[in-house]
């Protein structure tokens, strides 16, 4: 797929941007605080109606304006599709595809992007929330299945989450409870198998992945599931439920680790490896989104030659630009030639490029 | 600094308390009842009265009705060996208007939303479970909605029956994941009625 335009008014440091998208290949420059990574955000934003670094919308509103609104065009396997947005001060949102009022779970399937930014690293370095999130999030473009079974699992978990904290008092609530217990089961095995499946695949392109990125290190590289506590004896598990205010068992509990041999790569690589590793991930990622949905993602790249040492971000970009229309940020621009130049200055917020 | 009349602005607030009354279409409809004519404003007065007045529950399935028993349960051509069980009033006349189903019905008046609070004794299942105790039914059909809440519902009191001898079923193909039954078309409704799946144990 690709983007074919974009149009914005008061999103973050822009009053109004205008913008038509090469193909292939597109450079973001400008000095540090002129905007390259709201622009990013932007793209992001316009394509789910939601951000990949605030769940507050109302940070996203440029200075004390009272709506921002978002439009963009891509085209996917020859179809032209537009993403429309808008959201006001009243935090009143507005998301329209093709001129219907859409979901965020549709809009997600709809468009196919891989961000690699100064956050991408938290992939090995972050809780393992981020990396279930990040499993969930490429299972959910994969397998239509998966989603419908991540939204009753989360309904599930809040239900049940709920009726603990209100202390199961009458013998209904522990039938309702027990119900719950059944069905957080069975989509956990659900979610697990998913997820393992996954990782299994994963694992498979970590060393292809590496070599492109002319890391043979890494190439023993494995993630590793594991399950959280298994229900032990359901009344005693109701008790500490009851006392700890929560769930305690389920997927949403579950971990994921990194391993180089045998090391764990949170806890024993360096800062520079991790963040290696961590883009080698989101590599795996764009191949296996790729292959399975027959379809290249956008790539969008923030800070690409300052993440990666020289050789890196060339060989990331000569990759992913070789298939996929990618949009990155630099400071200067002067590394990489790109069909198309979008240069910002701290002091002007308007961008018209159309 | 003028503001609207006493009496007006006294209208608007009620209006506005109205589930899906923004105070726009508050002050739209307190407007709007300025200018009508004298009697149609009496009619619709009348009518809410009426409807205050003369509408109430089925003591019998919660049905709306506007005596002891609603139109359904007095009628004795329905088969009594049939209870199709449903969220709200609309959604048993939604049924109705297929014309597939001639048991009896029982209204629910909600759905288990343990979220918000509301678990079985919000809504009218100890009366399910007393009218399945008591009178002679012998198959159940589940008809809530296909959303999270109403998948939910039907899975509880499945559970609740598990030892009892009814046959129990679900409407099924044909609607979709997260539709309502109110605004499900005709036909689909009718061939869910039709091809409803009796639920077995792996299903829970
Ligand atoms: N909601 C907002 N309204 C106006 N300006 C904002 C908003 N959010 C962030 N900014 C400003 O945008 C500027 C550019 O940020 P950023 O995109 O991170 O720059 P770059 O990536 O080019 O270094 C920052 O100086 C920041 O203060
Ligand atoms: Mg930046
Ligand atoms: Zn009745």
């Amino acid at each position: 797929m690709h983007l074919v335009g974009l149009q914005a008014e008061n999103f973050r440091n822009f009053s109004t941007v205008q913008l038509s998208f090469a193909k292939h290949t597109n450079l973001i420059t400008g000095s540090n605080g002129s905007g390259k990574s709201n622009l990013i955000e932007l793209i992001y934003y316009a394509l789910f109606s939601r951000s990949f670094k605030t769940s507050e919308d109302m940070n996203l509103l440029h200075w004390k304006e009272s709506y921002l609104r978002t439009q963009i065009e891509f085209q996917r396997d020859g179809v032209d599709k537009t993403v429309v947005v808008s959201f006001n001060s009243n935090k009143e949102k507005k998301v329209l595809l093709n001129n219907i009022p859409e979901k965020f779970s549709v809009l997600f399937r709809e468009s196919s992007v891989i961000v690699f930014s100064p956050s991408t690293s938290q992939l090995v370095k972050g809780l393992p929330s981020v990396r279930r999130k990040w499993l969930d999030r490429i299972l959910v473009r994969v397998d239509r299945e998966f989603t419908s079974i991540l939204y009753s699992y989360q309904q599930t978990l809040r239900n049940r989450n709920a009726l603990i904290k209100r202390k199961l008092i009458q013998k209904e609530d522990y039938d309702l409870y027990d119900l719950l217990t059944t069905n957080l089961v069975s989509l956990s095995s659900l979610i697990r198998k998913g997820r393992q499946d996954l990782i299994k695949m994963i694992n498979a392109v970590i060393s292809p992945t590496v070599s492109k990125m002319d890391l043979p290190m890494f190439s023993s590289i494995e993630l590793k599931y594991y399950h959280s506590r298994m229900m032990e004896d359901p009344s005693l598990l109701a008790k500490e439920e009851i006392k700890r205010g929560g769930t305690l068992i389920g997927a949403h509990l579950d971990q994921i680790e990194i391993f180089h041999g045998d090391a764990s790569v949170r806890d024993f690589s360096s800062e520079g490896e991790q963040k290696l590793i961590s883009f080698c991930l989101k590599l795996c990622e764009f191949d296996l989104i790729q292959v399975k949905t027959k379809n290249s993602p956008v790539c969008l790249i923030d800070d690409l030659f300052s993440e990666l040492d020289e050789d890196r971000a060339q060989l990331l970009f000569k990759y992913v630009s070789s298939v996929s229309q990618t949009i990155f940020t630099d400071l200067t621009g002067r590394l990489i030639e790109a069909d198309k130049v979008i240069p910002l200055t701290r002091e002007e917020n308007t961008i018209c490029l159309p | 600094m003028y503001e609207f009349t006493p009496s007006y602005l006294k209208a608007v607030e009620e209006l506005h308390q109205l589930p899906g009354i923004g105070p726009k279409s508050a002050e739209k409809l307190a407007a709007s009842f300025l200018k009508m004519k004298q009697e149609d404003f009496h009619g619709f007065v009348e009518a809410l009265q009426e409807l205050r007045e003369k509408v109430k529950q089925c003591s019998r399935c919660y049905n709306l009705a506007e005596s002891e028993l609603c139109l359904i349960c007095s009628d004795p051509e329905r088969d009594q060996t049939k209870l199709c069980v449903v969220e709200e009033s609309k959604d048993l006349v939604a049924i109705e208007k297929t014309g597939a189903y001639n048991g009896l019905y029982h209204v629910l008046q909600g759905v288990l939303k343990p979220i918000e609070g509301i678990q079985s004794n919000k809504i009218r299942l100890k009366e399910l479970f007393h009218r399945l105790q008591h009178e002679s039914f012998q198959e159940i059909i589940l008809a809530t909605n296909f959303n999270y809440e109403g998948e939910l519902t039907a899975m509880y009191i499945v559970k609740e029956l598990k030892n009892s001898s009814l046959t129990i079923s679900r409407l099924a193909s044909g609607l979709p994941m997260g539709s309502d039954i109110e605004f499900a078309d005709q036909l689909t409704l009718k061939n869910a009625f039709r091809g409803r799946e009796k639920f077995s144990e792996e299903m829970i």
